[in-house]
């Protein structure tokens, strides 16, 4: 009897691997590293692309209500009415704090999208590059002297590895200033533009606005604490040694440094003195909110914000005629090109990738650019743009080019831009009460950012 | 073929599946787990042998680890008698079916069907300083200066990350409801019979023969307590500082740092704590032990 229960055992467990083999079955070998998946991208067989619609669906961040797509998406279209019965791109709307780990995701399950725009710099240089899961740009690249000569040189550079291009280097950059209250500034007597001040003396105008009975600065320590983190980072790029480490193209890992521990100790005050009782625990739509409803005087963003001044639904109505733009004070402006942009994963079908190489060219084209510039601002050093793109332009944008056309003294990245992941998010912003409300001193906020960003230092 | 050996082949085969399933779906990633936990593994190339560097990294890196499992420790000593405490509560005054039982049994139940996170963003705007109701309502009652940051100062992330789950007790109301309407009546009427009265009764009666039910109860809360990530991740996120940090943060930083290893010594640390809830919780309530 025990010996016929055992057998039994023995079929079943037999009966048990076999099912688990076969499960795991179909996991070939991709030599590309990148399975092309029909229901991921929705293409159509390659082979046959100079006859058949090749529709490649991608992931992306820049629909729904965020910001980007308000340019993006208009974009697609225009790219699928051009390519009509040739190529159609479809946008698979995910938010932006999801996008780097559905890219890491998609790249574990072999499964890559035609086409992602960037993606965690860890991720893409200790994987996608090293392992070389990309398609190389360069010979595609060298075939399209007109798209080439438009590319900013030292992004040119930064996606070169090796003798290949990783992704498609940028042809506009957009500084990142900062957007004041003018009718605020006026009542509490500032007059001296930001990009033409010391931080001595913008404090003192945060000061002045203080009295004047309005909150000055918008700041937030929710998310990346992205527009504390922009001030934070002007003002070191003005401390000795600042510029230089906010200049460097790889990730730092110690912040104790006296650029370091003045800027947390300024931004202490700043959280303290400077700003609203809900920064604490804002996240950037709670940011944004008060410098849009004027409850704020001066907020740090990027000129992709300048279409929420006009738009009543988020904004006090006529608020875009009371906005000025500027760079930082000191004359700095925060921009890096040292960034990846579009790339194309390797081993796709010719189909997808030719049509993932048209859309590259397609937002390269002088007008695409130029309407991006009008959308969303941005300088494009080696384009020629139009006779009529000046007056196009958003007055607000137009006031933010022409504070770094007369005022900029240096350009550097964002701070966040240098720390790696865990600190740019969630870290950095995960410490800042601690620092606000005094249970640490910027020094033990240097130290404990340190030891959090050095514990998965390669 | 006997009769024994019948009843152990039906058994057999109505168990093979979940056996099956258990392989598949837990068995296999277990292993993968803790064999990985030893390993340096970015999640793409092969993993290389690391022997206990992950553990040691986990364990010794910073205070993060111990305090860890010091919030560990409180959430499992609170989920253990306020949280199972309130749902056993429950369960016996729905047990007299007092007027409208039924309706307050699926209230209760409604904050099981809504997802977790979508609870966190709901105690994100409830512990609001500017809009939440908690706040407000201090306010409103006389203290004008309240201003607590909830998630974002100590002692009160902890307090408020323990309040988005530790009403929610229904998994264990129902286990222990269903326990006590299968006490037998003869059982009940005996003791009526002795004189027992309504407290005798529920004390003496009804509390031991749940045991094995609020066993249950506790085991899957404090297993709950280990595993809870939402609650946290999206709430205080740890902080401030790393004050309401626990071991599912430590995992989710391993792989948000492409550190797969590190994140897997993080998971079969969650898995043998949760052994050793369930066979301590086992041993405690003496729940191999016949009750009737």
């Amino acid at each position: 009897m025990k010996r016929s229960f055992r057998t039994l055992m023995l079929l079943s467990l037999a009966l048990m691997l076999v099912l688990t083999a076969c499960s795991s079955g179909g996991n070939g070998k991709n030599e590309g590293g990148n399975k092309p998946d029909k229901e991921n991208t929705g293409a159509s067989d390659g082979k046959g692309a100079s006859k058949d619609k090749v529709t490649i669906k991608i992931p992306h961040y820049k629909s729904g209500s965020n910001v980007g797509a308000k340019f993006f998406l208009p974009q697609v279209e225009r790219f699928n009415k051009k390519y009509e019965g040739q190529y159609e791109l479809i946008i698979e709307e995910i938010p932006q704090d999801d996008y780097n780990a559905k890219i890491k995701l998609l790249a574990q399950q072999k499964k890559l999208p035609a086409l992602i725009e960037g993606g965690e710099k860890t991720f893409l240089e200790d994987v996608v590059i090293k392992d070389e899961l990309f398609y190389d740009l360069k010979p595609w690249l060298d075939s399209k002297p007109e798209v080439k000569k438009l590319m900013i040189e030292d992004n040119v550079a930064y996606n070169t590895k090796g003798d290949k291009i990783f992704s498609m280097p940028l042809i506009t950059m957009r500084p990142i200033g900062l957007y004041y209250n003018k009718e605020v500034f006026e009542k509490a007597g500032v007059t001296k533009p930001i990009s033409q001040m010391t931080f001595a003396e913008f404090n003192e105008a945060l000061e002045q606005i203080k009295s004047s009975g309005v909150a000055p600065l918008t700041l937030m320590t929710s998310e990346n604490a992205w527009t504390s983190m922009l001030l934070a980072t002007a003002f070191m790029a003005n401390e000795p040694g600042g510029a230089d480490v906010l200049k460097s193209t790889e990730y730092t890992y110690d912040y104790t440094a006296p650029a370091w521990i003045n800027t947390f100790t300024q931004l202490q005050k700043w959280f303290q003195n400077y700003t609203t009782d809900n920064a604490i625990g804002a996240a950037y739509a709670d940011a944004a909110n008060n410098f849009l409803n004027e409850r704020t005087a001066i907020i740090a963003n990027g000129p992709w914000m300048v279409g929420d001044f006009s738009d009543t639904t988020k904004s006090a109505e006529g608020l875009e005629k009371k906005i000025g733009a500027s760079i930082y004070p000191g004359g700095i402006a925060i921009a890096t090109l040292n960034e990846y942009s579009w790339w194309i994963p390797k081993g796709l079908s010719e189909g997808e990738t030719q049509a993932a190489l048209a859309f590259l060219e397609f937002m390269a084209q002088p007008e695409e650019q130029e309407a991006y510039m009008v959308a969303e601002g941005g300088t494009a050093p080696n384009l020629q743009t139009s006779a009529e793109f000046e007056s196009k332009l958003n007055p607000i944008l137009a006031e933010l080019n022409s504070s770094t056309k007369n005022d900029l003294k240096n350009t550097v990245q964002a701070m966040s831009s240098i720390f790696p992941n865990q600190i740019a998010d969630p870290e950095f912003g995960k410490f800042l009460p601690t620092l606000i409300n005094g249970d640490m001193t910027p020094e033990q906020f240097a130290q404990e950012l340190t030891r959090k960003a050095k514990q998965f230092q390669k | 073929m006997n009769k024994k050996w019948t009843t152990r082949a039906w058994i057999f085969a109505f168990l093979a599946p979940t056996i099956l399933v258990f392989l598949l779906f837990n068995l296999v990633p277990i292993i993968t787990v803790f064999v990985t936990g030893f390993t340096d593994w970015n999640g793409f190339s092969a993993p290389v042998w690391a022997g206990l560097d992950n553990y040691i990294n986990l364990v010794s890196y910073d205070d993060t680890f111990l305090i860890s499992l010091r919030n560990l420790g409180l959430w499992s000593l609170i989920a253990g008698t306020v949280h199972v405490g309130f749902g056993v509560l429950v369960a016996f005054i729905l047990y007299k079916r007092p007027f409208g039982w039924r309706l307050v049994r699926g209230v209760f139940m409604i904050p099981n069907v809504i997802s977790v996170a979508a609870w966190a963003i709901m105690y994100k705007f409830i512990f609001n300083d500017d809009i939440g109701v908690i706040n407000n309502f201090m306010r409103d009652i006389g203290f004008s200066n309240w201003h607590v940051k909830w998630f974002y100062e100590s002692p009160a992330a902890f307090i408020a990350v323990t309040l988005t789950w530790l009403f929610y007790s229904v998994i264990v109301t129902l286990i222990v409801l269903n326990e006590l309407m299968a006490i037998p009546k003869e059982v009940h009427e005996a003791a009526l019979l002795d004189g027992a009265n309504e407290w005798q009764v529920t004390r003496f009666i009804n509390l031991p023969l749940v045991r094995n039910a609020i066993g249950t109860g506790v085991i899957l809360s404090i297993t709950a307590r280990i595993a809870m990530f939402e609650e946290v991740a999206l709430t205080s996120r740890g902080g401030p500082g790393n004050d309401t940090y626990n071991i599912p943060l430590m995992l989710y930083n391993g792989i948000v740092n492409s550190e797969y290893g590190y994140a897997n010594a993080a998971g079969t640390v969650m898995i043998l704590l949760g052994v050793i809830v369930m066979l301590g919780v086992n041993r405690l309530f003496r729940m191999n032990e016949k009750i009737y």
